[in-house]
């Protein structure tokens, strides 16, 4: 395996990449043509943004329902379709469907993909049976199943052109995430955090799926693609410890006091096993170190880095992992040809509370930087120097989160609170946020424009009581019961406009909910998101305002996207309610007995879906 | 070293016939679960096997212990802590997507074999195939079970 990655990488190096720059001019030009979405984020940055007009905020209460497709699958349906010359490309939760429909003739059925999947995989899929979509490039769409398939399809057609195996659902490992194509590679993720799975992301070449190279998030600096120069600007980013030991550190009592830049030791190598300090559960932690890939990944071709966040170490049981567990829970920049990482700065050290911190990274220049913003669940919204991680602003989103009191921005580690440590046997109780995070998968939006972000974010705390729990390959590894609760605001969810120079929200709605849709920002200043009780809603960028609503048929955890057909502008949305957060609310509908605070809010939101939710695509016009 | 002892027995022991009891089946295609009899090795596995009956059933330090089996198996993953569900069913109401499961036999046949429907066998040789020694054993199964009825909220 080592060999194997060090001589692609080093084949790659040497010029591989030049093969088909062409596919990727092209995918450039469709990013740049607002009347196409052809990228899960729209862009490159993961921007979320469309210069379409069209909509205003003095016509956008005259918005219609222009047709719906129902995708003929229930549960959690996130992410969004690609719109790529008049065909839209509609993605399903399992089994992992595909339509391609004619924009140029009432939306027929082109083509469809129905993968065969064995069914067992599902069992796998922590947090509902989602697939966040589809990636284009190079005529081809490619389709990241749950089961680890990623497979090329031809655009025009539909035909299989090629399919290659990403992840081994034996050993507990599973995909979600959507692929995205960068230059001539396609690129994908690993789901399986609470399996125990020893993740990694890995780049096929587009043209036959031959892989590129992979790079994992825990293990030897060889096989995570860690190489001199690493964190050349922030060595103490590298450092072996950022916490010292309080009251024995890791038992019921015990917590972690940050240590100052002057204390850090640095810079060290191989800290992708040496931060899995003895004794850990199991021989070496690493090996089963978690560290999931299944966010949204980012792309700046000036500086040919492209930029994604690790989950959480597994298991969630802090005390049989000592130790900071890199690189869990890391935001990694890396050269998109070699996967060699220039940077990696680890935002929740030893997590305690499953923080993961695969969110998406959304890059932007403001003051003549470049820059990189990052919503963790952690609850600290961090903006970045991309060129070369410096930290510059981290800041918490909202005043509840409570585990940390900052983030010390000089050695960049977080302060952790004692009172919110957690441990084996013992029940940490009102840890704000919950281990939904303050945000979760829900991508974020950034307008140029207005220079603000738009974030939809949970507002749940939690209870959370690590135990002891074995691992067994392909077996869930969780090692923590947790129970979730509305925060103080009373309500489960929010949106806001935030301000990534400041680190300050410039305004915030609350919602009953939380909102699990990604939003999607324009440059008439409009921000379109849904929310889990069916509202699919249009928000003035400015104040928040609300300009518009329209009620879809289940609960929204899709994200909304822009395109325009024959001169018309559109704006869609999946719906089927579901992800994390239909499934955790769930959790609570009988449940009123079990204390969880919010057994109320939960509850009411069978009042709004029927279950299991309905998949859907709504689209919208004047 | 329980685990190794069941091994040696695995090798020796014939699948338990049921005639002198109970006959479990699998609940994903309802075909007799092959358990071999000496895994039967505790007073309250062997009575299970004679009258279907999980005499853990109220135990305190067999719950306690089921408690412990429950989340050291991640079964706290897709039930919730106590059962009440999560992202698989809750076992603690009177909602059940095999109605066996109501019963003491039914439940214990559920863990043991798995089901059609996500959750794979529970039970010391089937859990992982090709590794006897992961998995539950009877008894600690019926450890859990008790665990499991005594969060059953009631109707």
């Amino acid at each position: 395996m080592k060999t194997t990655t060090l001589k692609l990488a080093l084949a790659s190096v040497l010029g591989l990449s030049s093969l088909s720059s062409l596919a990727a001019t092209e995918l450039e030009n469709l990013m740049k043509d607002d009347n196409q979405w052809a990228h899960p984020r729209k862009d490159y940055a993961n921007t979320g943004y469309s210069r379409l007009s069209q909509i205003n905020k003095g016509n956008v209460r005259n918005l219609k329902m222009a047709w719906s497709f129902a995708t003929g699958v229930n549960r959690g349906h996130e992410g969004a379709p690609l719109v790529i010359n008049d065909v839209m490309y509609v993605h399903t939760a399992f089994p992992n469907n595909v339509y391609a429909l004619d924009l140029n003739d009432n939306q027929k059925i082109i083509w469809s993909y129905f993968p065969k999947q064995d069914p067992s995989v599902q069992a796998l899929l922590c947090c509902d049976n989602v697939n966040r979509g589809l990636g284009y490039g190079d005529g081809k769409i490619f389709l990241q199943q749950n089961d680890g398939m990623l497979v090329a399809l031809d655009a025009k057609s539909g035909a299989k052109l090629w399919d290659v195996k990403v992840v081994d659902t034996k050993t507990g490992a599973s995909n979600t995430n959507a692929p995205h194509v960068i230059k001539d590679k396609v690129i994908t993720g690993c789901s399986g955090g609470e399996y125990g799975v020893r993740c990694y992301i890995s780049a096929y070449n587009i043209k036959d799926g031959s892989l590129a190279w992979r790079a994992y998030s825990t293990g030897p600096d060889s096989e995570m693609l860690i190489g001199d120069g690493f964190n050349k600007d922030n060595p103490h980013y590298s450092a072996l410890s950022v916490y010292e030991d309080v009251n024995g550190g890791n038992k019921e009592g015990g917590s972690f006091k940050a240590l100052s830049k002057d204390q850090l030791k640095f810079p060290e190598k191989e800290l992708g096993t040496r931060t899995w300090l003895k004794p850990q559960a199991i021989k070496n932690g690493y090996e089963h170190g978690g560290g999931p890939t299944w966010g949204w990944y980012s792309f700046d071709p000036t500086l040919n880095l492209m930029y994604y966040g690790t989950g959480n170490p597994g298991t969630w049981n802090p005390d049989v992992r000592p130790g900071d567990n890199k690189w869990s829970m890391t935001i990694f920049a890396r050269d998109v040809d070699t996967g060699m990482a220039r940077w990696g700065y680890q935002m929740t050290p030893h997590d305690e509370w499953d923080y993961d911190g695969m969110n998406e990274i959304v890059l932007w220049e403001a003051k003549g930087k470049k820059l990189a913003t990052h919503f963790d669940r952690n609850g600290f919204g961090y903006t970045f120097d991309r060129t070369n991680g410096t930290l510059l602003v981290a800041e918490k989103m909202n005043p509840f989160v409570n585990w940390a009191t900052k983030v010390d921005l000089k050695s960049g580690v977080p302060v952790k609170d004692p009172k919110f440590s957690t441990h084996q046997d013992y029940n940490a109780k009102g840890i704000c946020p919950s281990a939904l995070g303050v945000k979760d998968e829900q991508p974020s939006a950034f307008s140029p424009k207005t220079g603000m972000f738009y974030v939809p974010l949970n507002h749940v705390c939690m209870t959370y009581e690590p135990v002891e729990s074995k691992y067994i390959a392909g077996q869930p590894w969780v090692g923590a019961t947790l129970t979730m609760f509305a925060g103080p605001d009373g309500v489960m969810g929010g949106f806001m406009a935030w301000d990534g120079l400041k680190g300050k929200s410039a305004w915030y709605n609350k919602e009953k909910f939380s909102a699990w849709g990604g939003a999607l920002v324009t440059s008439s200043d409009i921000v379109f998101y849904g929310t889990l009780d069916r509202w699919f809603k249009a928000v003035d960028a400015q104040t928040g305002k609300e300009l518009w609503k329209f009620q879809v048929g289940s609960g929204v955890v899709g994200n909304a996207i822009t395109y325009s057909h024959k001169g018309k502008q559109y704006v869609g949305v999946l719906s089927g309610i579901g992800g994390w957060a239909g499934v955790a609310m769930n959790l609570g509908l009988s449940n009123e007995t079990d204390g969880l605070g919010a057994a109320g809010g939960y509850k009411e939101l069978t009042k709004w879906n029927a279950a299991p939710g309905g998949g859907a695509m709504n689209v919208f016009s004047l | 070293m329980m685990k190794l002892r069941y091994i040696a027995l695995l090798a020796i022991a014939l699948p338990y016939a049921g005639n002198a009891g109970i006959s479990l089946v699998s609940t994903i295609d309802n075909k007799p679960l092959a358990i071999p009899g000496a895994m039967f090795d505790t007073p309250a596995a062997k009575e299970f096997m004679s009258s279907g009956k999980n005499p853990y059933l109220g135990n305190a330090d067999a719950i306690k212990t089921g408690k412990k089996i429950f989340q050291m198996y991640s079964c706290t993953a897709c039930h919730g802590a106590k059962g009440e569900g999560a992202v698989g069913p809750n076992l603690t109401d009177d909602k059940w997507n095999y109605a066996k499961n109501a019963n003491d036999q039914g439940i214990f046949e559920t863990i043991w074999g798995g089901t059609a429907g996500g959750m794979g066998a529970k039970g010391a040789g089937v859990m992982v195939p090709d590794d006897p020694t992961q998995g539950l054993t009877p008894d600690e199964v019926l450890k859990v079970v008790a665990f499991l009825r005594s969060n059953a909220v009631k109707h």
